[in-house]
């Protein structure tokens, strides 16, 4: 048999006997993935190069930000910073339907449009969200759900470093493709909405009682200045330069705690629970993707990618069904896979045939391939984001997976609708004069 | 002896949480020194900070989830376990910890601890540790991994089957409040 | 073992092996063409036994990763950067120093010089398992920045640049004048963007592929460092052939060099094209004998064994 197949085999069968069994997904993926690198290059070399990936899966310093902004979200939590600008959230949306669902959207698109991480939304975001949503008497699997399903919008909204890490790839023009990446991202973000609205509609409970006076419109945003302060300082000091993105996660730290101890809502004695708990969740993650990056590097190393392109284009000469199935390959890979890795292997192979044999736009490919790794990553069973939005919601995994299905389906109708109106992508670059 | 098993895992655990708190801490400070020294004042031979920050990140990460281990919150999928009965459910906990233990001592142990190994006498820039002391990392954790799965089999074969929790009616205050 | 299809196994039977070589950047690289040309070349060779598939765009990990497999063989070959190999013998810092080089001609003669170079392509052997097989010419890295043309050390005063994690390279940086900021190369693209970054340095053809000319408009010849690549492979994999397959390899090895050298060259002249394009100025009217000034004290600081003493001589020698 060959060693693709054989691979293959290890990887799907393995992961999907030990999750069954109980065990720990970061374990149902490494495990199966140290076997099939063993059965490669044998005992020896397989666990020592098994162990290198599991620590060079996760040697890099932009990764720091899940860390620092699962931290920033506990402390805005406990200290009454979050609490105040959902209190400003409300009085906005006044009878608006789902109205905390929807700003936990608006929030993740905002956050998300900064950090560039899905990871880092859905845990600040989310943790903030939660306890206002379980307090109205929200079901908490449907709030998680639309937490986990909104995050990603901002690994489409610029800056992202997933566009960069294709950019660089493609050789498409950066500039270029941050700019083509609002509509994508801002679509996401609506579908996402438009799905709240419709399961909240009916629910006289998720809405408030009324629309707020201006007086009162005015003081809980003069109550939420300091709050918003977090954010203008984090995103200021990413745009004027001061710092990276990955820094000014440290900085929210640091801004969220001196706030609290003003406010005297956190002491020195709550740190040490705080940063535990930040911990928990942040730990859990990165040992997903360190393990994770164990069958990345066997999949690659036993060229699998190189065999699935070279059977995509033997199998058809229709672009309909080259975009459908690469739609459904690209979501399966995303399984063990997180974005920026996935775009990094299958561009060269996917890129050239869209190119050549469909002609494509590298800047469209860019996006309907960085839109589908993004329904990827909250696609379970492995999904960092769907952990940590579980997670902060106090839910399990496997319950908050039914009501993620209907942001699902919305998400790939809009995937298709990306993939087959290349204006969405195109038109904005184009008018800026980036592409012709 | 069953006593004497769990008062040692409550002093690894609390020795682990010190551990953990300490590293972040540690963390913060490093990245926002990074960012004072570049902006506010420019200290010379202070380059190391962004190569120390990842290494105490990903000690902080394992050692992390090592512990999360410990307290049975890494993220698994047992609906299918919890639907079995009751000497069924302990029978697979039992083989979910095995498998653990066996991928921590097996990779993270020992392909862990010969690329550490392997890897003692080469240079890291920036600064005055090895490669090997660096990947050191991966043997302790994994044996954290393994020595917590352990433990879990044991308290898994002396204690009655476990009732299952719906998610639902978990409290998150509970889910955090602990003595440190 | 391990470079076949089926993995594990030896290399008999008329079966075929393919070797996995590593390479962090796109495939339009000269060196990427040329390892390819090489593989080809191989196949030819030894009859169909060995053949090489290039695993570009660091699909198999970062260097410092992928290195290390080398080592342990699971990887056959590799393209890695100067300053990684300081990890395993710090004598391979004085091709990585500023100004060591005049030409790229003299850095040419000095590789294809086996007297100067065979010990030290064998020193990791023993350690590592590595075998260097080749050293490339990898461009003349000169400052870029966002700012102004940079033309004496006075222009790089309280600039931040971007230089890769290596202690030398960091006091370069000072000694030039400029703010030494080591960071991850993911991450600089950004930073030049907000201006966490004043600048970077590094040659025509990074500058254009990773874009940076978008953002960091003014690249000036400085012509600081002229850090090579080597070609490495696994020792055990290299020793395991026969040794007429091994013959064939090595001497297909000089001829590739050669041809991603010249490559090389043309792939500069077509990325300062490009990001010409794009609207970067480029400056050449810089007092770099003032930068070589200023950076004497570290070359001579590096100097410091017999071994390094012995290499630097011959650079020097070459320099004419
Ligand atoms: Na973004
Ligand atoms: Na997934």
């Amino acid at each position: 048999m060959n060693a693709p197949l054989v691979v293959g085999l290890i990887l799907i069968l393995g992961m999907f006997v030990l999750m069954s069994l109980g065990v720990s997904v970061s374990v149902s993926i490494g495990l199966p993935s140290a076997v099939a690198l063993v059965v490669l290059v044998g005992a020896d070399k397989g666990v020592i190069t098994a162990a290198q990936k599991i620590y060079g899966g996760i040697d890099s310093f932009p990764l720091l930000a899940i860390p620092f902004f699962v931290l920033a979200g506990t402390i805005m939590n406990k200290g009454g910073i979050a609490q105040r600008l959902i209190d400003l959230a409300r009085t906005l949306t006044g009878r608006m339907p789902g109205s905390l669902a929807q700003t936990n959207i608006i929030a993740n698109a905002l956050f998300g449009s900064i950090s560039g991480s899905a990871l880092a939304g859905a845990s600040a975001v989310g943790s903030i969200m939660a306890p206002a949503q379980r307090k109205e008497g929200y079901d908490m699997r449907f709030a998680a759900a639309a937490n986990v399903a909104s995050a990603p919008s901002g690994m489409l909204i610029p800056p992202s470093n997933t566009t960069i890490v294709y950019g660089l790839v493609s050789q498409a023009s950066i500039g270029a493709l941050f700019l083509a990446g609002y509509i994508p991202g801002i679509l996401w973000a609506l579908t996402c909405a438009v799905i709240v609205w419709w399961y909240t509609r009916k629910n006289p409970a998720l809405r408030g009682a009324r629309w707020a006076t201006p007086k009162e419109a005015l003081l809980s945003t003069w109550r939420a200045i300091p709050s918003l302060g977090l954010i203008v300082v984090v995103i200021g000091g990413i745009v004027g330069g001061i710092f990276t993105p990955t820094e000014g996660a440290a900085i929210a730290v640091l801004y969220a705690a001196t706030l609290s101890f003003l406010y005297r809502t956190i002491g020195v004695k709550d740190l040490p629970k705080i940063l535990l708990d930040a911990t928990r969740t942040s730990s859990v993650v990165i040992f997903l993707i360190a393990l994770s990056t164990i069958m990345s590097y066997v999949m690659t190393y036993s060229r699998i990618p190189k065999l699935l392109g070279q059977w995509l284009v033997s199998v058809t000469d229709s672009k309909v069904i080259f975009l459908l199935i690469m739609m459904v390959m690209l979501l399966i890979i995303g399984i063990p896979l997180d974005a920026t890795p996935a775009v990094l292997i299958f561009t060269p192979i996917f890129l050239p045939i869209a190119e050549q044999y469909y002609g494509i736009h590298p800047v469209h490919f860019g996006m309907m391939m960085i839109f589908n790794m993004c329904i990827a990553v909250i696609s379970p069973p492995s999904a960092p984001v769907l952990f940590v939005g579980a997670r902060v919601a106090g839910q399990k995994v496997e319950t908050v997976i039914r009501p993620l299905m209907p942001f699902f389906i919305g998400l790939i109708i809009m995937l298709l609708v990306i993939q087959f109106v290349p204006e969405l992508s195109l038109w904005l670059p184009r008018q800026a004069g980036l592409i012709r | 002896m069953l006593n004497a098993i769990e008062a040692f895992k409550r002093g690894l655990d609390v020795f682990l949480r010190w551990f953990c708190i300490i590293l972040f801490v540690v963390l913060v400070l490093l990245v926002t020194w990074q960012v004072f020294v570049r902006q506010v004042l420019p200290l010379s031979g202070q380059e190391w900070t962004e190569v120390l920050a990842r290494i105490v990140f990903i000690w902080q990460g394992l050692i992390g989830a090592a512990y999360v281990i410990g307290e049975k919150d890494d993220v698994a999928i047992d609906f299918l376990v919890s639907k079995l009965p009751g000497g069924g459910v302990k029978a697979m906990q039992i083989l979910a910890h095995s498998i653990v233990a066996f991928f921590a001592i097996w990779v993270m142990c020992i392909g862990g601890g010969r690329l550490a190994a392997n890897t003692m006498d080469d240079v890291v820039q920036l600064l005055p540790v090895s490669q090997g002391v660096i990947y050191m990392a991966l043997p302790i954790a994994g044996g954290l991994i393994a020595l917590y799965s352990v433990i879990h089999i044991i308290q898994t074969i002396y204690k009655p089957a476990p009732t299952v929790v719906d998610p639902n009616e978990m409290d998150l205050t509970d889910l955090t409040e602990e003595s440190i | 073992a391990c470079g076949s299809p089926a993995g594990g196994g030896g290399t008999g039977g008329g079966e075929k092996t393919t070797f996995r070589l590593a390479f962090n950047q796109t495939e339009a690289h000269p060196q990427f063409k040329a390892a390819e040309e090489l593989g080809k070349k191989l196949e030819q060779a030894t009859d169909g036994r060995y053949t090489i598939e290039v695993f570009a765009n660091e699909t198999l990990g970062s260097q410092n990763e992928v290195v290390q497999q080398v080592s342990d063989g699971t990887v056959d070959m590799m393209y890695i950067g100067g300053p990684v190999m300081e990890s395993f013998n710090q004598d391979f810092i004085v091709f990585n120093l500023p100004y060591v080089f005049d030409s790229p001609e003299a850095q040419a003669k000095v590789f294809a010089d086996e007297a100067v170079m065979g010990d030290l392509k064998k020193s990791i052997e023993g350690s590592k398992k590595i075998t260097v097989l080749g050293a490339l010419h990898a461009g003349v890295r000169n400052v870029y920045n966002a700012k102004k043309p940079v033309t004496s050390p006075a222009d790089l005063a309280g600039m931040k640049i971007r230089v890769q994690q290596s202690d030398s390279q960091v006091k370069m940086i000072q000694d030039m004048g400029g703010v030494a900021s080591p960071m991850g190369q993911g991450d600089v693209y950004s930073a030049l963007q907000t201006g966490v970054l004043d600048g970077a340095e590094n040659n025509e053809t990074v500058f254009n592929a990773l874009k940076h000319d978008e953002v960091a408009k003014y690249y000036s010849y400085t012509r600081h460092l002229m850090i090579p690549d080597y070609l490495l492979m696994s020792t055990e994999v290299l020793n395991k052939m026969d040794e007429k397959d091994r013959t064939a390899l090595l001497e297909l090895i000089p001829e590739t060099i050669d041809a991603a050298n010249k490559g090389f060259m043309e792939f500069v002249e077509e990325s300062k094209a490009a990001s010409e394009k794009t609207g970067a100025k480029f400056n050449d009217d810089v007092d770099t004998s003032a930068f070589k000034a200023a950076t004497e004290s570290l070359v001579k600081a590096s100097i410091n064994n017999p071994v390094r003493q012995k290499l630097y001589d011959a650079v020097q020698k070459a320099n004419g």
